[in-house]
Formats: C-alpha cells, structure tokens, sequence
C-alpha cells in the first residue's frame, strides 16, 4: 500500500474551478472523484507497459513516444480529477493498493502480447470510456467543470483512436496462428472489461450530473450499448471474431 | 442521463472505433445480459450478518492484517451467499444502496489487503461493488484503462508461436 498525494497539484486547478457542492453530495462527489483520480493516475504506467511493448515489437519511435504522452495526459488526468475533490471540500490524498502486474503475456509472440494489449486498454477501456465520460460531459452544463471534463474526454478519444489505429498495422503482420491466438483472448478481455463497472447501487440523485456523478445502472447500459454497436463490429471489421467472442466470455468462468 | 446525451456520446464512440467508414450492420452480433432490462429486482437476497461461518474459517473481522487463503475463501463464500454465483456481472433494477453489513464490508477490506493476484478482479468478481467499501471508487470505475488481464492457464511454451 502506497499513499498518492497529488494535493498540492490539484489545489491550484481547484482554484480556477466554480463548483459548488451541496452538503448531501459531498461526501460522494470527494469518493467518486477521488476514485477517478486513483485510476487516472495509476493508468499512466499501463500506458508505460504498452510504450515498451511497442518498442520491443520495433513499431517505431513516434508509436513509442505517442504512448508515453499518453502516460503524461493520464497523470494530468489525476491531479484533475484530484481537483475536483479539492474543489468539493476533500484532500486529494488516497492510499493505493499495490497495483497487479503488467502482463507481457509470455506465453505468446511479442506481436500477439502488444496485440492482446491494444485490444483490452485502446479499443476497449479507453473506447468504453468515450462513451461514459462523454454521456456526462452531455449531461452536465456549460461551466468550469464541464471544460475540465472536456479536457480528458478529447484525450480519450485519442487514446480509443491510437489503439484502433494502430491494430490493423500490428494484426497485418501476424500470422495465422497469431491471429486465431488473439481471437482466444477476446472473451478474456471482454470478461475484465465486463466487471470494470461503476458501483452497483450507484442511483444519479438530483444535482449530481452537475457533478460528474452518473447512475451505475445507465453507465452499465451504455456499457452493453458501445460493446454491441462500437467495439464488437470494430473487431469485426478487422477479420476478428468479436461476437462470438462477447457470447463466451463467461465460458472460462462455469469452467472454472 | 439524457437520451440525447447518451445517444451522442455512444456515437462519438462508434467514430473512434469504426472511423469514418462506419456503415450501419456492418457485422458483428452481440446479445444484452439477459433478462437484465426491466428485470425486478430480486427480493429474496439476504446479506450476511459477518459472524463466522460454521467452519469457524473467516476472518473478515481483522480487515487491517492480509488474510490467510482459508479466511479468503470464506470471505468469498459469505459475498456470493449475499450476492449469488454471478456477483461481478450483477446489477440491480431498479438500482439498490451499496450494502453496508460489517461482514461484507470487512470480507472486503480483507480482499483489498490481501496480496493475491489479479486481486482487483476478484474485488469486483465476487461481488464487492456493491458493498459500501472505501476501495469502491477505485476499484469499481470504468475510468482510467486497467492492466490489461493475464491469459491465465496459457503455458509459457507458446512463446515460439510464430
């Protein structure tokens, strides 16, 4: 366990920011962002671990050097969204649980390991969360705030666009056997992504979408909306078969 | 959510990932969680209480020191009494509060301290998103990529695949 402390940081974006918090949702506007914060952050070494992937598959150094900007925009991310707790009334301090390693998949080709990658942090997390965070950028009005979420949504979409982007050129230099490799991978990924959801009780009460805060249940179904009308025909369009895939995601877990 | 701004927002990534060349029906199938829309919530869950169970073998009241296997595997067993065998894909409809039962709670915390593998997934796999833990908004938030998951079960042989 390790303590981020991104307070000082995120105390001079606070001051810019004109939220106001009612005292009902205080306590949930400091978690939830604070939650934000933690993720954001700690995503910079996922985006770290891809960068090196690509570097040992020697897909060029302007790929390399994209996707460790990458790793920058979501640690500015952090001290955002750390802002927000600041702006709420919190301290934008949390205490981080030792992060699960960063699979380099050694049980396949290092083209295939960067492939599996691609797949579940580009064309699923990060094209998952244009959907998410643009609903609540939609939901919340024009003010402080909704530029801040403005800001990491149009990162975002460069993240989602890198992975989808660059897929094709990796999966034109796989083989057969790699791609039918990848193929086997989807349902796994598909899976994590599946229980990567906002909390299950979370309801939006009156004056939270000003806030950023969101319905698990509608984030859930906006989930099961991208996978079906985004991530699976993109897969699909690339000769990989995402559908059936999506169908046996839960197969490896009755297996279990 | 808006109607509205959820129809922009999934447009926006149906863009990022089928580019300008989308063309509706353009493959791929994929079927919602059944029986999930419009779904009563189920009235017959009971939480659990965070006594120990007959076997005496949880611990999930000692959240601040990692928990042996024997302590986990009863923590696990106590959320899917609570939440059933499918807890990490469950969702409720109408949406219900986080529960706060200490025993849950503690089982929880315990799954947080722990030094197990892939230890988030199981947070979220047993059904810990929908107890009112401080861990919850870390773990249970689709913000921020996750380490992608391990192909578990792979052998390493197949490195020389290609």
């Amino acid at each position: 366990m390790s303590v981020l402390d991104l307070h000082l940081e995120s105390a001079q974006i606070a001051s810019t920011l004109d939220v106001v918090v009612p005292e009902p949702l205080r306590d949930r506007t400091v978690l939830t962002w604070l939650g934000r914060m933690v993720n954001e952050h700690g995503s910079a070494r996922v985006f770290e671990g891809l960068a090196a992937q690509i570097e040992r598959a020697s897909l060029g150094a302007d790929l390399h050097d994209e996707c460790l900007a990458f790793a920058e925009e979501e640690r500015r991310h952090g001290i955002m969204c750390g802002a927000v707790v600041v702006a709420a009334g919190g301290r934008a301090v949390a205490d981080v649980p030792a992060a699960d390693a960063f699979p380099d998949h050694e049980d396949t080709t290092p083209l295939c390991a960067l492939a599996r990658n691609v797949v579940s942090i580009a064309c699923m997390a990060e094209t998952v969360a244009v959907a998410l965070i643009g609903q609540e950028r939609d939901d919340m009005a024009p003010g402080t705030l909704h530029t801040l979420l403005t800001r990491i949504w149009a990162d975002e979409v460069g993240h989602a666009r890198f992975g989808w982007r660059l897929l094709p050129t990796i999966l034109e230099r796989m083989s057969t056997e790699e791609r039918a490799d990848l193929e086997a991978y989807l349902p796994v990924a598909f899976e994590r992504h599946e229980l990567a959801h906002l909390p299950l009780g979370a309801v939006l009460c009156e004056g939270g979408a000003a806030l950023g805060l969101c319905s698990g249940r509608e984030a859930r179904g906006l989930f099961y909306d991208t996978v079906a009308q985004a991530i699976v025909p993109g897969l699909d369009r690339l000769g990989l078969r995402a559908g059936d895939a999506w169908e046996k995601r839960h197969e490896r877990r009755v297996a279990a | 959510m808006s109607n509205d701004g959820g129809s922009r927002a999934l447009s926006a990534a149906v863009r990022v990932a089928l580019g300008a060349l989308f063309v509706s029906g353009c493959g791929g199938s994929v079927t919602r969680e059944p029986g999930r829309e419009g779904e009563a919530a189920p009235q017959d869950v009971t939480l659990g209480t965070g006594a120990p169970s007959s076997s005496g073998a949880i611990a999930c009241g000692s959240p601040g020191a990692p928990p042996s296997p024997t302590s986990l595997d009863g923590c696990k067993a106590k959320l899917r009494a609570a939440f059933g065998d499918d807890a990490g894909a469950e969702f409720w409809n109408p949406p219900r509060p986080l529960s706060k039962d200490p025993g849950l709670v503690a089982c929880c915390d315990a799954i947080e301290a722990s030094s197990e593998p892939n230890k988030i997934e199981k947070f979220r796999d047993v059904g810990c998103c929908g107890v009112d833990v401080e861990s919850n908004g870390r773990h249970c938030t689709p913000w921020g990529p996750p380490v992608p998951p391990a192909f578990a079960g792979r052998p390493r042989a197949h490195r020389g695949l290609a």
